[in-house]
């Protein structure tokens, strides 16, 4: 009975997000495509990627999370049966797959693009590392968003994390590995990217098994 | 509450609306029916059997009383309610026991003066 | 079924400005408590930490004979609960919430939605965003409601509701509790609606159950007593004397702890009763309420 409660309402979230789930890929997909204006248009492109790839995340969070407790909407739901805990964790599961088939669909499109167009691909193992940022941005972001549980913290979460991004572009270019050959013709996939990268992934990974330990704990819903 | 409805129940009796031996509903149905709380049905029903304007058989539910008493057991009704009228109103008034039993007395000679 | 439907026991709660103090409460099958207190009094706290919405920090509550907060799922497989504050999702459509919720209760009965539709003037393809705050909480009355449950849990349910929709939700409640294994907790500003249709009457304020009583024997212990006093008499200090006040020498007592021998009481004191007065359950709130304040300032 609970693992079919607990579907529905992954399912009602995902529901509620699909439109901008769309809206990321295609986005993402339209602005690939402004490779084809040459090096210029491949930074276009990532920034646009960028936006893309971060969209699902912010909509998630304010919208689907917060939004949902302060419009009241959560009573509602807890008014089912289902525990907090469940409810909690099924918020939980909906933003990650919400955040992560866009994000996996863009991933594999622009490396499918870059290989099959005659486009320079020197920029591609920073571009990796650059989206695995997003995801450990969206870990942050999940974080703040469930245990703040405010507006004004997430809204500034999502400023730091993009002031952050300039930062983290510096940083990824001075990796030797990876900063010299941003502008070659042909990416350099050296063992680096994938530590780098791999470390992305599991740094975030343990954000959001650290945020549900925390949130098992949680006592009062309201 | 349940005084007003023990009122409404005995005009249906006495309009013949329930004659005599019928079934009276469900205390819960009623409750629904009227829109009031079950509680106030149960006290209604409780004081009208006390009152022996209606009877409880056990798993059976509850039924009118039959006809032959049944316009004495109203009357008695209507007598205790007056009565209870006069008590309250003789301490108003402040009138003794022995007040009301003395017009009392006055007015019943006066009844009998009349009826011959 | 002679286990209670809900039973709180010694609960304690503690907010910075509020202090839920040694609840006990408890409600048998098939009859409707109405809960009643000022604003802030700690009504919808109970009610949420009879849905394990909130943990209380001391004391024990067992909804449906299910431990609480603890066995809360199980437990709202047979409770709805609506509240005034409550909103659905607002760019989805009624029937979609009706969907979710028949997936998610097997209980649902569709006949009786589809009635409830008609009754309530509700139009299933409308979103949410477009329903007045009063078809809104008709729209989460029917979602409640048709789920059939053993229990429903009301907090202030006819919020922003006409008179005609009240009475519709009052024809519902009633209808709930034909069945005698169903019951019904609701709280409620309207006293008239909560004296005509309540078995249970429960009184809060300010954290304290004051009153859990059968609801005729509680408005029977209430009274307001007319009576002249002569300038050199002084009524009888009696327990239960709510209020004294009045004009000149005419007094009104308002006591709860009425018994057939009062009146006497005061006539043996020099005074004259003129009137003894029933008051309504709103009579009664305020009076109880300006009273435990009274006595709080002093």
């Amino acid at each position: 009975m609970s693992a079919s409660v607990f579907r529905s309402y992954v399912q009602k979230d995902l529901f509620l997000a699909t439109p901008i789930m769309i809206g990321a890929v295609v986005c993402g997909i339209i602005s690939i495509g402004l490779v084809h204006l040459g090096s210029v248009g491949v930074y276009a492109a990532l920034i646009v990627m960028i936006c893309a790839g971060a969209s699902p995340a912010v909509f998630i969070c304010m919208y689907s999370i917060l939004g949902e407790r302060k419009e009241r909407s959560n009573l509602f739901a807890m008014s089912l049966p289902i525990s907090t805990y469940q409810y909690v964790f099924g918020k939980l599961t909906a933003a990650c797959i919400g955040f992560l088939v866009p994000w996996a669909v863009l991933a594999l499109g622009a490396f499918l693009i870059f290989y099959k167009l005659p486009v320079p691909g020197g920029v591609l193992p920073a571009g990796l590392l650059f989206w695995g940022f997003t995801f450990l941005q969206f870990a942050g972001m999940l974080a703040v968003t469930m245990l703040s549980e405010s507006e004004a913290l997430v809204v500034a979460a999502v400023v730091v994390f993009n002031v952050s991004i300039s930062f983290y572009i510096f940083l990824i270019m001075h990796i030797p590995a990876v900063g010299s050959h941003v502008n070659g013709r042909v990416a350099v996939w050296s063992p680096v990217v994938f530590e780098v990268f791999a470390g992305e992934l599991l740094l975030a990974m343990l954000i959001i098994a650290l945020l549900l330990v925390r949130l098992a704990r949680k006592r009062d819903f309201i | 509450m349940y005084l007003q409805l023990m009122d409404q129940i005995c005009q249906r009796i006495a309009t013949a609306d329930w004659p005599a031996g019928f079934e009276l509903p469900s205390i819960r149905v009623l409750a629904a029916d009227v829109r009031v709380s079950v509680i106030t049905v149960k006290r209604a029903y409780l004081e009208l059997e006390r009152q022996g304007v209606i009877v409880t058989r056990q798993g059976k539910g509850s039924f009118v009383s039959d006809g032959a008493d049944l316009g004495l057991k109203l009357r008695e009704r209507e007598f205790e309610d007056h009565l209870r009228a006069v008590a309250g109103l003789s301490v108003l008034l402040g009138l003794s026991v022995e007040d009301i039993d003395q017009r009392l007395r006055d007015l019943l000679d006066e009844l009998t003066r009349e009826q011959q | 079924m002679n286990q209670p439907v809900f039973e709180m026991r010694d609960v304690e709660k503690t907010y910075p400005y509020f202090h839920l103090e040694r609840l006990h409460l408890r409600l048998a099958p098939g009859q409707i408590m109405g809960f009643i207190g000022p604003n802030g009094a700690g009504k919808s706290t109970t009610i949420r930490i009879l849905m394990g919405l909130v943990s209380q920090d001391r004391g024990e509550v067992q909804l449906l004979g299910h431990a609480m907060p603890r066995e809360q799922a199980q437990a709202k497989r047979d409770v709805a609960f609506v509240s005034a504050d409550m909103r659905l999702y607002a760019r989805i459509p009624l029937a979609w919430h009706m969907k979710f919720v028949a997936s998610v209760v097997p209980t649902w009965d569709a006949k009786y939605a589809a009635m409830l539709l008609e009754r309530f003037d509700l139009h299933p393809e409308q979103s949410i965003r477009s329903l007045s705050f009063g078809q809104h909480m008709k729209a989460l009355l029917l979602l409640a409601l048709a789920r059939r449950p053993r229990l429903l849990i009301l907090d202030e349910p006819m919020t922003g509701l006409d008179p005609v929709a009240r009475h519709e939700i009052v024809s519902e409640l009633m209808e709930i509790v034909t069945d005698e294994g169903r019951s019904v907790l609701f709280s409620s500003h309207h006293t008239q609606d909560v004296e005509q249709i309540s078995d249970q009457i429960t009184f809060i304020d300010r954290g304290r159950v004051i009153e859990s009583s059968d609801k005729e024997v509680f408005l029977e212990r209430w009274r307001r007593v007319h009576a002249e006093l002569p300038a050199d008499r002084q009524l009888p200090k009696l327990p239960g004397i709510v209020d004294v006040s009045g004009a000149g020498r005419v007094a009104v007592i308002t006591t709860k702890a009425f018994t057939p021998e009062l009146p006497a009481y005061f006539e043996q004191s020099g005074a004259r009763v003129r009137e003894v007065q029933h008051m309504t359950l709103e009579e009664i709130f305020v009076a109880e309420v300006m009273s435990s304040r009274k006595g709080s300032a002093a």
